[in-house]
């Protein structure tokens, strides 16, 4: 999930993994197959769940290719040839796999057991009364600064990081709205209250935007979003949490904000024509307290389940408080799932002009 | 004894394999993308009005080409040099250094030639400093052109050395001394005798990172901002977030078509200039 | 008259100290000393390898001496870069530009000197038609023949006036026929422009159908200097006497010597007095070993045996007509003979021929 707006080429190395794969699959013994995120990810998914999996199970787990780029799963669908059993998704996304019939719907009655989800609305989106998808955890886009930059108060809001005035200097922002949310944060900055942000006011935010368009800097690949903080070539922007905590582990200097945190659940699913049924025993293992607890511990995410909460560190700061949702504003993956196109393209025009 | 044999051009036969391969993996795949783009996802033009009609992919079209130019126009002034350094001097050990460091710096991936770039020009990086410290007032020199066209020079200038070298070596450096001969300085006899003559070869490598050029998108991503922004992220964001395989096809065959277009027309003035 | 003026006053147009060139640890000029006389023709004749065309391309400045001077009309050039020599240059391979056509590539040499427009172009179409090409100046050299191509070069390298034209070898890739018809071009053009040509090559006829001085060359020393008539009579060495004409040679030994004539014995007891080459008189001692050099040319039949001739006589082996005469070879004591004789013989035929005791050379041995 870490390489969100990258067409890398794990693109063409999933492509040319499926292929191999397919012949392996067929000979060798039992394996599972799960959808690489890259990087940090990767590392404590297979500390939290994997490590664990194949100790129960025996059943060794294989880490094919990327699945966040919606073009390798057409090429796959459309050939007939799914690599992975269980992948990781967004709900964005998610809208458009179940649309095209490309994943496999999960038990019920999953997300409800163990304690039971974070209650926020749409966490687990439905279809037709069927699911698809496990959330595990809760990434957040936050307002996110290099704390060398400003003496004073710390920009703790939307607001803070329009405010070009008290706080100078540039402004990051990913260049690819549908995943990071700069219209979102645009609107909120300008006073919009969360519950009446969607359907969004494009004119609205990009007006905004407008404000600071000279200050902007727009970056492309995930990785850029701490870096560029760093480095100094911007102060404050949007980031996220779990990134932001791994520049600090890493002695970084960049702090985040847990005000107007604007989330979106990672999600596990099950592609068609994968092993699902291996994978549907993938999803109850890791529909686990301990094991996500483990997870967000590493990533720095917060947890899905509820009861993970009470096993997370106490030094470590998380953006979602399970008893307290006011102020979290849910990031709605049914409008994005209906208006990405229209919306990426005006984006792009206002961008590009 | 058979009546008749089926007699086989052995140049034909050499060539078969080639063939099959650039069949394979050139001629299908673009018939493949060509048919996509007219009926994904439905039959007609749909794409191509969906294309052109859009103001976002016009701009960043032609931006495209104007940085992809930029970018072959600095590695004809800096490659050709080089390339004609390496084709005609006589010292073997700089000849050999020279091409050892254009084939490593090749061999390096684009990705990390892109993020030493991004730290090079980067607001703590050394670019910056040295502005700086000459009285300039810069912060930063990402999402700058100067930063996209020099990260794309730096990944096409060994590709640009290397085709023209291959041309240059053949050249007839006799004439260069044979205008010397008759009271021409090195510099005229270049200009006057070298240069029109080399001037294929430096067209067929302009012409080859050009093309390349126009298919970057990792190092404007990196380094650039929206003004420099260039047709493959389009194309990549179209087909990653939105499976929009005809939409890109069908700005993937319009590029092309231009390209060609852009190339035949090069060809055909460097031919008008040698018969003239 | 002529060589008068040229010993008292103008300078040789070329004067070559104690000339070497190595190339690493091979010597290809091992000290040469040269005087090359204003207004010659002259040739450097040698085989491959002797090192003529690299002398040729030190002259005009395109390959760096590694020790002693070159000094053109008096002014030592030896530092001076090929362009600023004023030398006239045809190349082997003609070096003619080929996007440029005949006459521009005979402007080129004056556009470099930055003459005006009009004037270029009269003086390439003047030179131009002086090697009869006026008709083919707007063709580019791909559609010249390999003559009409030569002839460009050298208008090229004649338009800007200079002293001195050099030649490399400028015949060779031309067939028999037109090397003939531009032998005779070439030297008329030299005596109608008065100004020095050096022409190198390894083909001794052109030698000494075209110069007035013929250098002959061997493995980076100069091994003979003189007049074409100085080479082919009085040869120095029997390398010399080989390259040039080809020369029977008989074993012989000197058993006296009276000023330039020496008394000879063959190996049949034959005796004959013969002139002793000028180069050589030093070099030739009493009672040693020599060879006696027999041109087939100067052969004859219908002779009477005195001390004044030397006969050979034998059975024919081979009888092939040339045209102006059949070339006999036929076995000896000496050896295998070879003689230009007018009449035809068949094989095995017994044939008599002598040479006069004036029309031969001896040389020492070795």
């Amino acid at each position: 999930m870490k390489n969100r707006g990258m067409i890398s080429k794990t693109s063409i190395g999933a492509i040319v993994a499926t292929l191999l794969l397919h012949v392996s699959h067929a000979q060798s013994q039992e394996t599972l197959t799960i959808s690489a995120s890259g990087g940090s990810y990767d590392a404590c998914v297979k500390a939290a769940y994997l490590d664990g999996w194949e100790k129960e199970t025996g059943i060794k787990v294989v880490v094919g290719g990327g699945a966040w780029d919606l073009g390798v799963w057409r090429a796959q669908q459309e050939t007939g040839k799914t690599e992975w059993d269980v992948a990781t998704s967004d709900p964005g996304q998610l809208r458009q796999l179940v649309r095209n019939g490309w994943v496999m719907p999960i038990d019920p009655e999953l997300p409800n057991k163990n304690g039971g989800l974070v209650d926020f609305p749409g966490l687990v989106p439905k279809f037709d009364g069927k699911i698809y998808a496990l959330p595990t955890e809760i990434f957040s886009t936050v307002v996110t600064y290099n704390s060398k930059a400003f003496k004073g108060d710390k920009p703790k809001t939307w607001a803070d990081v329009f405010n070009a005035k008290k706080y100078p200097g540039k402004r990051l922002f990913s260049n690819v709205p549908v995943d990071f949310g700069v219209l979102e944060v645009a609107l909120l900055a300008d006073g919009v209250a969360p519950e009446n942000l969607y359907p969004l006011d494009i004119d609205r935010a990009l007006k905004k935007l407008d404000s600071i368009k000279s200050d902007i800097l727009w970056y492309d690949f995930g990785t850029q979003q701490v870096a560029l903080l760093q480095q100094g070539d911007a102060v404050i922007g949007a980031g996220w949490d779990g990134r932001v905590k791994a520049l600090q582990r890493d002695g970084g200097t960049i702090e985040f904000s847990t005000e107007q945190a604007i989330v979106k659940p990672d999600l596990w699913i099950l592609p068609k024509g994968g092993n699902s049924e291996l994978g549907a025993r993938f999803l109850a293992f890791i529909d686990n307290p301990e094991r996500q607890a483990k997870f967000a511990t590493c990533i720095g995410y917060a947890p899905a389940l509820r009861k993970a909460y009470d096993l997370l560190p106490a030094n470590q700061k998380f953006t979602v408080d399970p008893n307290n949702l006011k102020g979290v504003v849910v990031w709605n993956d049914e409008y994005w799932a209906k208006n990405a196109r229209d919306v990426t393209a005006r984006f792009n025009e206002w961008l590009t002009k | 004894m058979p009546a008749h044999r089926i007699k086989i051009n052995p140049i034909v036969l050499a060539a078969a394999p080639g063939i099959a391969l650039l069949l394979i993996f050139f001629a299908i795949p673009l018939a493949n993308l060509t048919v996509r783009s007219l009926t994904d996802p439905e039959f007609g033009l749909g794409n191509y009005k969906a294309v052109l009609g859009s103001q976002t992919y016009l701009r960043v079209g032609w931006r495209t080409i104007w940085i992809s130019f930029l970018a072959m126009s600095g590695c004809v002034l800096i490659g050709t040099p080089v390339a004609y350094a390496i084709a005609h001097s006589k010292r073997r050990a700089l000849v050999v250094a020279t091409l050892a460091v254009l084939g490593l710096s090749f061999l390096t991936s684009s990705l990390i030639r892109a993020f030493a770039w991004m730290i090079l020009f980067g607001a703590q990086g050394p670019i910056v400093a040295i502005l700086n410290a000459a009285g300039l007032d810069v912060h930063t020199l990402l999402a700058t052109q100067v930063a996209v066209v020099v990260g794309m020079i730096h990944f096409l200038l060994p590709i640009y050395a290397l085709t023209a070298f291959a041309g240059f070596r053949n050249m007839p450096f006799d004439l260069v001394v044979a205008a010397e001969g008759l009271g021409a300085s090195r510099w005229y006899a270049l200009r006057t005798v070298y240069f029109p003559l080399a001037l294929p070869s430096i067209i067929n490598a302009g012409s080859l990172v050009f093309v390349i050029a126009l298919g970057f998108f990792i190092t404007p991503a990196l380094l650039g901002g929206p003004s420099e922004m260039m047709l493959g992220q389009l194309i990549a964001i179209s087909i990653s977030k939105f499976g929009d395989f005809g939409f890109a096809a069908a700005a993937g065959v319009l590029l092309m078509v231009i390209t060609l277009f852009l190339l035949s027309a090069v060809q055909w003035v460097s031919k008008a200039g040698q018969r003239q | 008259m002529s060589n008068a003026s040229k010993d008292c006053g103008s300078p040789p147009a070329i004067q070559i100290s104690r000339l070497k060139k190595c190339y690493g640890a091979v010597e290809v000029l091992r000290g040469l000393d040269l005087v090359i006389p204003e207004g010659s023709y002259t040739t450097f004749l040698g085989p491959s390898g002797s090192g003529k065309t690299t002398l040729l391309r030190i002259i005009a400045g395109f390959a760096s001496v590694s020790e002693g001077t070159v000094s053109i009309s008096g002014v030592d050039v030896t530092d001076r870069a090929a362009r600023a020599r004023d030398v006239g240059m045809v190349f082997q391979n003609y070096a003619l530009f080929p996007h440029l056509t005949a006459r521009e590539n005979v402007e080129y040499p004056l556009k470099v000197r930055r003459l005006p427009r009009e004037e270029r172009r009269r003086r390439a179409l003047e030179y131009l038609e002086r090697v009869h090409l006026a008709e083919w100046a707007d063709r580019y050299p791909r559609e010249l023949s390999g003559g009409q191509q030569q002839r460009v070069a050298l208008a090229r390298s004649l338009v800007y006036g200079p002293k001195l034209l050099l030649l490399d070898e400028p015949l060779s890739a031309l067939d028999k026929h037109l090397r003939g018809q531009m032998q005779d071009f070439l030297k008329e053009l030299q005596r109608d422009l008065g100004i020095t040509f050096v022409h190198v090559t390894h083909d001794q006829s052109e030698a000494l159908a075209l110069s007035s001085l013929v250098v002959i060359m061997r493995d980076g020393r100069l091994e003979q200097v003189g007049s074409p008539e100085q080479i082919y009579l009085e040869p120095n060495s029997r390398f010399v006497a080989g390259f040039i004409g080809n020369s029977n040679i008989v074993c012989c030994s000197v058993t006296a010597r009276n000023g330039r004539l020496a008394t000879v014995k063959l190996g049949d007891g034959t005796e004959v007095g013969v002139p002793i080459p000028a180069g050589v008189t030093e070099r030739l001692g009493v009672g040693e070993k020599s060879l006696l050099l027999l041109r087939p040319e100067k052969a004859e039949t219908g002779y009477r045996i005195d001390t004044s001739v030397v006969a050979m006589s034998g059975p024919v082996l081979s009888t092939t007509f040339m045209g102006t005469h059949y070339q006999v070879v036929f076995s000896t004591r000496h050896g295998e003979i070879t003689a230009h004789l007018n009449n035809d013989y068949a094989p095995g035929q017994s044939v008599d021929v002598a040479w006069r005791a004036g029309n031969l050379i001896v040389l020492p041995a070795g």
